[in-house]
């Protein structure tokens, strides 16, 4: 076992129930937005996502926002998209982001360009995340770049991976889940859960190649907000399976809020019992206030 | 085969401002299949010219030439004395064929009537899809025998990203996930095995990003001797 | 003078024949005739407009009837087409137009020509109406 690089690492090692939670860069020069944010969040989860301009939509970037994290004395996941940079961007970026101190590193291929405000931005894609992590495993356990050149010194990173159980077809995604845990990833945080049989019929799978001892797997949460934001995600977001029986229930609710909080912490409960699923990542974007609320009413407010 | 597009005959007639002579020279080859640039979209588009000239009151001379292939400079070379006097010449091949007229025909601007747009086949008349990425080191028989590069909206290599749905690609519902046919494709073929294999990363010094490309096949090359 | 040009397929051709022994009087149209409304391409149509028609009426037709199979198919993709370029160049598309009848349906097939003939002298002439002297 190798030392851990990280804290989110150390908790997930020493077989604690981790929580990890993002913060949504601003569209901004001023990075107040994400020191704001993180001193809020501080403590109510092992280690924050910074994304990666998500939605291909041009943001504070999220090596500077992990930066600005760390100044709060929180600890940052790096998300790095293989949209926007070549293999000779992405390795500088891990050794920058190692010299920086910055730990947890994300490999995700990131939303298409089509998606965002530059919609004519050549996509990069020199590599894809399963290359990611093959190239920033080599650096880190063999000190070389892709290529062979050796690095004066190598970038200690815990690596990690995206697995989306909801998209099709379902027996391809724990064979692509398997492909990124042999290409290095350590940790995976999954698109948000909603439809939970189709989720353990996945981890099922997962269990079936024993990828549930080679990698930690935490499962994704979004805490509903209002009945609308449940149908948007259902018909407008691809690759999330929201079931119609969740639509219905924030349609029918009294307060629309409340009941989205409820069900989170419901699926944060029933998660907690699949076997395999050592964590959960919050994705609150937008929201990120409610985080300590659903960390502590779902008991997982003492961090280790 | 090469799949193009004519320009908006707006953009066309705005890029001939000003021109009085055009020759309007189409092709026999891919442009005739996806029935863009061939014969009969030659003669529609010179008499839509014409017609606009007429309204506008405007004196202009249109003249049409169908190549057999504009990209081999054998065959342009033999509309040579139909070039005499044209102050414009209207290309309605593929990027390639427009650059063989202007290399041609020195003296005379050519102007691209169509937009190219890659490599690829009939899906069926009328309908024409990019098929090939064209990056020079081919990996078909890892994929089931379709192109991850071309196919793929990401140019994924080891199978697809979280976005794909009812075997439909993130960014258009109209376009099928190519990791969800390679997949398909490679149980049918017995050999989804090949799913379970990282690929890593490409060499992409093959395609255009290492720079424009020549091939040389050395056969083919005749001695000065023979040319002469 | 002729403002509009029919272009009428043989087997459609029965509806005029019909017309007239009706005693109806078709003016303002030139009508020729082609031996299936398909054989009438973007091409042809355009050149019509520039040697003086005002509005070109394609007639064939009905849908499943077509001597050839999908000769009026064909013709409708035309018709299409050469709309498109008419917008396209700066024309109005509604000087073209595709009507299918069958040899026994004159009436419908001359009232296609009349409202042809009307659209034709709404817009006018094209280079009087589009165009600088």
């Amino acid at each position: 076992m190798t030392d851990c690089r990280s804290n989110l690492q150390r908790v997930l090692d020493s077989g604690n129930f981790a929580v990890t939670a993002e913060i949504g860069p601003p569209k901004s020069a001023s990075g107040e937005a994400v020191q704001r944010r993180a001193r809020l969040l501080k403590g109510h989860a092992d280690a924050f996502n910074l994304t990666d301009n998500q939605t291909a939509t041009v943001r504070l970037s999220s090596m500077a926002s992990a930066v600005l994290c760390m100044q709060e004395g929180v600890e940052p996941v790096l998300q790095m998209t293989c949209r926007d940079r070549n293999r000779i961007a992405l390795q500088s970026d891990l050794l920058g982001a190692a010299s920086l101190g910055i730990r947890n590193i994300l490999c995700l291929s990131g939303d298409h360009p089509r998606f965002g405000n530059q919609k004519g931005a050549k996509g990069v894609y020199d590599l894809d995340p399963v290359q990611e992590l093959m190239v920033f495993r080599m650096m880190r356990d063999e000190g070389k770049v892709w290529g062979g050149d050796t690095l004066e010194q190598a970038p200690q990173v815990f690596l990690g991976a995206v697995a989306n159980p909801f998209a099709d077809p379902l027996d391809l995604r724990a064979v692509r889940l398997a492909k990124k845990v042999d290409a290095g990833a350590e940790f995976v945080q999954t698109q948000a859960v909603f439809d939970l049989d189709r989720f353990e019929r996945f981890m099922k799978q997962v269990r079936e190649r024993h990828l549930d001892e080679r990698a930690h797997i935490l499962a994704g949460v979004i805490p509903l907000r209002s009945a609308g934001a449940a149908r948007y995600m259902r018909d407008r977001v691809p690759g999330m399976s929201v079931p119609d029986e969740v639509v219905d229930r924030m349609s029918k609710a009294a307060d629309q809020r409340d009941e989205g909080i409820e069900i989170c912490l419901e699926t944060i409960e029933r998660l907690r019992s699949i076997e395999g699923v050592h964590g959960i990542h919050i994705m609150a974007i937008g929201w990120e206030d409610i985080v300590p609320e659903i960390v502590d009413r779902s008991g997982l407010s003492q961090r280790p | 085969m090469i799949i193009a597009e004519r320009k908006g005959l707006d953009r066309i007639i705005e890029m001939l401002d000003g021109r009085r002579s055009i020759l309007v020279a189409g092709c026999r080859s891919c442009v005739s299949v996806c029935q863009a640039g061939g014969e009969r979209e030659v003669v529609a588009l010179a008499e839509a010219l014409r017609l606009h000239a007429a309204s506008k009151g405007m004196d202009r001379s249109i003249d049409t030439v169908t190549i057999e292939r504009q990209c081999e400079k054998e065959w342009v070379m033999e509309i040579a004395p139909l070039i005499e006097g044209k102050d414009a010449i209207l290309s309605m091949a593929c990027g390639v064929g427009a650059q063989i007229m202007q290399q041609a025909f020195t003296d005379v601007q050519v102007f691209p009537g169509l937009n190219t747009e890659g490599m690829g086949a009939p899906e069926v008349q009328g309908v024409y899809e990019e098929r090939c990425g064209g990056c020079g080191d081919c990996v078909l028989h890892l994929t089931g025998g379709i192109c991850p590069v071309a196919r793929c909206s990401k140019s994924l290599l080891n199978g697809p990203c979280g976005g794909s749905q009812d075997g439909r690609c993130e960014i258009d519902p109209e376009k099928p996930c190519a990791w969800d046919m390679i997949y398909r494709s490679l149980v049918r073929l017995g050999r989804p095995d090949l799913l379970e294999i990282n690929i890593p990363p490409k060499d992409w010094s093959h395609s255009h990003h290492g720079g424009p490309r020549r091939v040389v096949r050395k056969r083919a090359v005749l001695s000065e001797e023979e040319v002469a | 003078m002729n403002k509009v040009v029919t272009l009428i397929c043989s087997a459609a051709l029965g509806a005029l024949e019909l017309a007239k022994e009706n005693d109806i009087v078709i003016t303002d149209t030139a009508v020729v005739e082609v031996p299936c409304s398909g054989r009438v391409d973007e091409a042809t149509i355009l050149r019509t407009l520039r040697q003086g028609a005002q509005a070109v009426l394609v007639v064939g037709c009905l849908a499943s009837n077509c001597r050839f199979s999908t000769g009026n198919f064909e013709a409708h993709r035309n018709v299409d087409e050469a709309k498109r370029i008419l917008e396209e160049i700066g024309l109005s598309p509604s000087r073209v137009e595709m009507v299918e009848v069958s040899s026994a349906q004159y009436m419908k097939l001359v009232e296609a020509m009349e409202m042809m003939a009307d659209r034709a002298g709404e817009l006018g002439p094209i280079r009087l109406l589009e165009g600088d002297p």
